[in-house]
């Protein structure tokens, strides 16, 4: 009787491993190979990483102690880098709130400007700002003005995104109670439908600005303003003390950004 | 905004028939994908009345109503509310119509951010459009005022800074009403207003909105799973089964516990 049972358990246990066909394990096999070859188009090496430790403390101790020479003109510049962030976020919040309202799934109803408005943010999203920093530094000239360009830009892609998930997340009755008032689906959308989605805003928004403040450093390198292109000259110039107190500053500015974020997600969350 | 409401039936002489008929609803039919809910309906409101449409659960109230403000789109039939040939009519007479009926959901359905004010406000959108409507701290001094005395008026005005999602369930219907009355609506279409209330609310809100609709010469329409609620709030009770009207009759001659048999509720 026993016996009997366990032969019939033993026929119905699952094997470990789904059953797969051979073409997808010859896909499979194409996949693995490929992640192997990889490391060597990535130019993964040992021998190399082994070799960069010591390069690695040999800057530290050279870039040690970080310079203080010309901290007044590095710290202008750091603010400078701050402000295309803050402006470049701002305005790319105003004017991808339009384009969010277009391109939330049902809420003006013109597919048209749907596909319009969703076809603009990803465009915006999906080209990297530095290439869009690279642009605007052919067209409105090298400075500040081109970064800050990238950074709205670069702020429409993500903040239009995501105010339109938000906005389609929403509950739909307060709105819809409005236009059953008489009120046109704008003023629906205005008096209802961002209210709803305002905490959902604000969390983007502060988003945007720490991913901001983060490119913002880097667009200097390719001469769209802030502190990247002092970086860039006293590591070029082997003037390691100043450039690590410029790497300093930038800590500084993104982890003060970051924890201004989250002490002010917080607070949003709580009230 | 205009300012009707005055001339309306206060204490008219005039007897109900000899009244204007304000919402007529003549062989309105709605299916949803492969079920019929409403066949055949057909009614008459007039001016300054009190109606109650009854039902038993699922038969096709709210579908009615929904459909009496074309906020569910009918198949077929005729409509005519406020002289406009409802669903003839488009977006912008449409919103003409919509402005001058006010329509209380079985949920509240206010902005839950936006303070009891703002909500109140949110009633005259159909008047004044743009940003200075969207936000009580925006609009002109006049419409403030105006919106502070609906809240007044159902006597909520000591929380009128209050958010919304802060607001008990009656009290939430009662800035639901205010909405409705800045509207200064000629007819207030009501879906179950107090089913998701507890019954002393329930029957608090009831007779403030019924009493209110009276000394304001608002006609009502209101649907309602009690019929005790239904007899006492209404001068006419219509009642649906089977996708039409089989009872239209006046509440004074109507008997609660006759129809709680008739219309039998589970
Ligand atoms: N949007 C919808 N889609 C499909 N069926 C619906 C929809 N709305 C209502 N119904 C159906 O129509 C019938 C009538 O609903 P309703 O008008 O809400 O009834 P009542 O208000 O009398 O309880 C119900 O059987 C319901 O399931
Ligand atoms: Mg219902």
């Amino acid at each position: 009787m026993d016996n009997v049972r366990n032969q019939r358990s033993e026929d119905t246990l699952p094997g470990r491993f789904e059953r797969t066909s051979s073409l997808t394990f010859i896909l499979y096999f194409i996949a693995l190979a490929f992640v192997v070859w990889s490391f060597t188009g990535a130019g993964w090496s040992f021998s190399a990483l082994g070799q960069g430790v010591p390069a690695m403390l040999d800057f530290l101790s050279r870039a040690w102690p970080p310079s203080t020479d010309r901290l007044a003109a590095v710290g202008l510049s750091i603010l400078e880098t701050f402000q295309m962030a803050l402006v470049g976020t701002l305005v790319g919040i105003v004017l991808s709130l339009p384009l969010a309202i277009l391109g939330a799934k049902g809420l003006t109803g013109s597919r048209s400007l749907y596909f319009l408005s969703r076809s603009i943010v990803a465009l915006f999203r999906t080209v990297p700002d530095l290439v869009w920093a690279l642009i605007f530094v052919i067209t409105v000239g090298l400075g500040p003005f081109a970064g800050t360009l990238a950074i709205m830009v670069d702020t429409i892609g993500f903040c239009g995104r995501f105010f339109a998930e938000a906005m389609e997340d929403v509950d739909k009755a307060p709105s819809e109670a409005l236009v059953a008032t008489g009120a046109k689906r704008l003023d629906a959308i205005f008096a209802a439908v961002i209210p709803a989605a305002m905490p959902a805003f604000i969390t983007t928004s502060l988003f945007a600005l720490e991913k901001a403040t983060r490119s913002s450093v880097i667009l200097g390198l390719v001469g769209a303003g802030g502190v990247g292109i002092e970086l860039k000259v006293a590591m070029d110039f082997f003037d390691y003390p100043l450039a690590m107190s410029i790497i300093v500053m930038i800590f500084a500015l993104v982890l003060a950004v970051e924890r201004l974020g989250v002490w002010a997600r917080k607070k949003i969350i709580e009230g | 905004m205009s300012q009707v409401g005055s001339e309306a039936g206060q204490g008219s002489p005039m007897s109900i028939e000899q009244r204007h008929i304000v919402l007529q609803v003549q062989g309105l039919s709605k299916r949803f994908a492969d079920k019929t809910v409403l066949e055949d309906i057909t009614f008459d409101i007039r001016q300054g009345e009190s109606v109650a449409l009854i039902g038993s659960n699922g038969v096709g109230k709210s579908t009615a109503l929904y459909c009496c403000l074309r906020l569910i789109e009918p198949e077929n039939g005729r409509i005519q509310l406020l002289d406009q040939n409802l669903l003839g009519v488009k977006a912008k007479s449409l919103r003409m119509v919509r402005r001058e009926v006010g329509f209380i959901f079985q949920k509240h359905n206010l902005v839950p951010r936006a303070c009891a004010l703002t909500n109140v406000l949110h009633g005259a959108l159909g008047y004044q459009s743009g940003p200075r409507q969207w936000l009580h701290c925006l609009t002109k001094s006049k419409n403030r005022k105006r919106a502070y005395e609906m809240l007044e008026r159902v006597g909520l005005n000591h929380i009128a800074l209050q958010r919304a999602d802060k607001l008990s369930g009656g009290q939430s219907q009662r800035v639901a009403i205010a909405r409705a009355l800045m509207q200064n609506p000629k007819i207030i279409m009501a879906d179950e207003p107090v089913a998701s209330l507890d019954p002393i609310a329930g029957e608090a809100i009831m007779q403030l909105f019924f009493s209110l609709c009276k000394s304001d010469g608002i006609t009502l329409l209101f649907t309602s799973h009690n019929i005790e609620h239904a007899l006492q709030y209404s001068d006419r009770v219509l009642a649906i089964a089977g996708g039409k009207i089989t009872l239209d009759a006046c509440s004074a001659e109507l008997d609660a516990a006759d129809l709680n048999q008739q219309y039998h509720y589970g």
